[in-house]
């Protein structure tokens, strides 16, 4: 039980993460306690060091000018108020084998001639047999059987004489072994306590995926008004919840207008199917050869019709879904607005309406000229399929501000008011409209694809007017590479 | 002239087949570009009409292993796809010509035409169009009936030439408004139609002879 929780709990990417931080943080934290440690024995060392030189020095000198008498007075003294003050170190055991010091002057052949020291102290003297006699800095030596070494120092006098001064290095010992140990404690428990922080703060945090994870694992086609709790502060994963949110709240629109349209597709393209296939039954039936014709006929344009259908629908689809990939050229807009007003003049008078170009200056654009032209064509499909004869409409081009605007304006009858705020929607149509309801949905694609915007506006005289705004072109040639 | 046909939905096939034939084309039929490998392998076709969706390998991949093993039949491809993407793609990779699905059977043998003319040795273009009393300089801008100067517009010129060119070949509205206008797309409105009207107008006026013809449901032809 305890063994399968627990591979879960090491597979989880929290367990992963603080194992990772804990590990570096223990590896730095014992950088750290090991070169405190070293600094610090180095210093004690320094210390007793100094001492012994200044010791050896005062003695070396008093052996020079004052009597051996003196000089053992002085030996006893030294040793007395350095006992003293060790003893004033609960810490120092009464029995120690090893005493504090010992001070010892010896001739050229390292004949004792005159020794401070302890009783027990009398097996030092061979340890320290030359070359330690030998005048120098201060060194560590070990004594035979005993369990510190010892610091000496050794000071050759002007008689050819030999002073060492000598120190035991328990007190020094003893204190770098407490310290070792206390830092060894004080690195468990910091290395605890940071794994402990870390695993909390990770788990805490991931706590949080887990959470998107599940509404994640939740959300069904049936099911998608579920959402995350918005959290208050701005970290990482306040915004994920935030973007996942909002990508929820997308998909939900998008799944509701894929349902909308599935029911007008099915609407729009029941009716001609039927119409076709009426047709061709008719035909079937038809006795004469010019009515076989004839209803042939009528289904293919049926068909046409239809095949049309679905290439609007698809490209309204695709546009919306910002699926178009653009083949931007630079382009003079009036041109192509005089091309497209050129090809629809003849239908326009055919309806008894009046069409104009107002295209005063050419306006270039760095645009997809297919989807450009289709947008205004459209807006022209809706002007000849809407407008009663003898309306004007006006397509005029002008730039300003690096901006260039193709507006359809006419004066007709207007849009009707229930549309007029959804007229850019897909599948809204007027009522009596005949049209797919896909035209203006596609305008206003090509609009926003392009970085523009589609706006609906009422001339003063009545009316409706249409207008694209798109990005115009850079002056010059815009990129060099 | 043979024709290889690549195409695995059955009913298109039928029909394309039946359709090429009576034009007096021999046809080659594969249900999958593996099949059509071996044809390619036994035989030397004067073109080929190539669905890109294929079970197995797909009609781009098939085009290319052709033209890796040297065969140079123009071709065309056939495709539900209808972006400019899928149609440059389409050319990139051996294509000479797309046409979409839903196609006018007259877009497709105009095409079709097109490609055999270009693969075929180019005559000198000629400077002058003539279907019965009808007689165009392409190098004027000048088009008579007989003895009368028709006053055409620049684009009335260039529809009547493009008719011209497909003189006794039906052209439909879309092949006209990608020739005559470069747009890929059908307008809801009848434009078209009533450029032809115009056109027509001008050209079978005061004449005793119709030269432009309606085909109902399909589109337009110019014939003597």
């Amino acid at each position: 039980m305890f063994s399968r929780l627990s591979a879960r709990v090491r597979r989880t990417a929290a367990w992963r993460l603080s194992a990772v931080a804990t590990a570096v943080f223990a590896l730095g934290t014992a950088a750290v306690f090991v070169a405190a440690y070293l600094m610090l024995a180095a210093s004690i060392q320094q210390r007793g060091d100094n001492w012994l030189d200044a010791e050896a020095a005062s003695l070396a000198d008093m052996a020079a000018t004052a009597p051996r008498e003196a000089l053992t007075q002085e030996f006893a003294r030294e040793a007395s108020e350095l006992a003293n003050r060790r003893l004033s170190a609960p810490s120092e055991p009464e029995d120690a084998k090893e005493s504090v010091v010992f001070f010892a002057l010896l001739d050229r052949h390292g004949t004792p001639l005159l020794v401070h020291a302890p009783a027990t102290w009398r097996e030092i003297l061979p340890a320290l047999d030359t070359p330690h006699n030998r005048p120098g800095p201060p060194r560590s030596v070990t004594v035979p059987g005993w369990e510190y070494p010892m610091r000496v120092v050794s000071c050759a006098l002007k008689d050819g004489n030999v002073l060492l001064v000598g120190e035991s290095l328990r007190g020094d010992q003893q204190l770098l072994d407490e310290t070792s140990q206390s830092l060894a404690w004080m690195w468990v428990g910091v290395t605890v306590c940071g794994f402990a922080v870390s695993w909390f703060s990770i788990h805490r945090v991931l706590s949080r995926v887990n959470a998107i994870t599940e509404v994640a694992a939740a959300i069904q086609p049936d099911q998608l008004g579920r959402r995350l709790p918005e959290e208050r502060h701005g970290d990482e994963i306040a915004r994920l919840v935030a973007t996942f949110n909002v990508m929820l709240d997308r998909i939900e629109t998008s799944i509701t207008q894929m349902r909308a349209i599935g029911d007008s597709v099915a609407h729009d393209l029941r009716s001609p199917v039927t119409a076709i296939r009426g047709s061709l039954e008719m035909a079937l039936t038809s006795p004469n050869d010019g009515q076989v014709r004839e209803r042939v006929a009528s289904a293919l344009e049926g068909l046409d019709k239809l095949s049309a259908l679905l290439d609007a629908t698809l490209d309204a689809t695709e546009a919306e879904a910002g699926a178009l990939r653009l083949r931007r050229t630079r382009l003079d807009v009036c041109a192509l607005a005089e091309d497209v007003v050129e090809l629809y003049l003849p239908a326009a008078q055919d309806r008894g309406l009046e069409l104009n170009l107002r295209a005063p200056a050419p306006v270039e654009v760095w645009a997809d000229e297919s989807l450009l032209r289709r947008a205004l064509t459209n807006l022209l499909d809706n002007a000849m399929a809407h407008l009663p004869s003898g309306c004007r409409v006006e397509v005029a081009v002008t730039g300003a501000a690096r901006r260039a605007q193709i507006s359809v304006t006419d004066n007709g009858p207007g849009f009707p008011a229930e549309i007029r705020d959804r007229a850019f929607d897909r599948f809204v149509r007027g009522r009596r409209s005949e049209g797919t309801g896909l035209g203006l949905a596609l305008v206003r694609a090509t609009a926003l694809v392009h970085g523009g915007t589609v706006r609906l506006g009422q001339p003063p005289g009545g009316g409706s007017m249409i207008e694209i705004e798109i990005p115009a072109a850079a002056p010059e040639t815009p990129t060099g590479g | 002239m043979r024709v290889l046909l690549v195409e695995d939905d059955v009913r298109i096939a039928e029909f394309l087949n039946r359709a090429l034939r009576e034009r007096g084309y021999a046809v080659d039929h594969a249900l999958s570009a593996e099949d059509a490998l071996e044809l390619v392998s036994e035989a030397i076709h004067d073109a080929m009409i190539v669905d890109v969706v294929l079970p197995g390998m797909d009609g781009l991949e098939f085009i290319e292993q052709c033209r890796g093993r040297g065969v140079s039949a123009p071709v065309l491809i056939l495709s539900a796809r209808r972006t400019v993407d899928d149609r440059v793609r389409g050319l990139q990779r051996g294509g000479d010509d797309y046409l979409t699905k839903p196609f006018a059977f007259a877009e497709l043998l105009a095409r079709l035409e097109a490609l055999l003319r270009r693969a075929a040795p180019q005559p000198a273009e000629p400077s002058r169009l003539r279907v019965g009393d009808l007689e165009i300089d392409l190098l004027r801008h000048e088009a008579r009936r007989e003895a009368r100067m028709l006053a055409l517009s620049q684009r009335e010129f260039t529809l009547l030439e493009y008719l011209c060119r497909n003189a006794g070949r039906v052209v439909t509205r879309t092949m006209i408004l990608d020739h005559v206008w470069q747009m890929r797309f059908d307008p809801a409105t009848n434009v078209v139609d009533v450029h032809i009207h115009r056109l027509r107008e001008k050209v079978d006026r005061d004449a005793e002879h119709k030269l432009i013809h309606t085909i109902r449901g399909v589109g337009y032809v110019l014939k003597a």
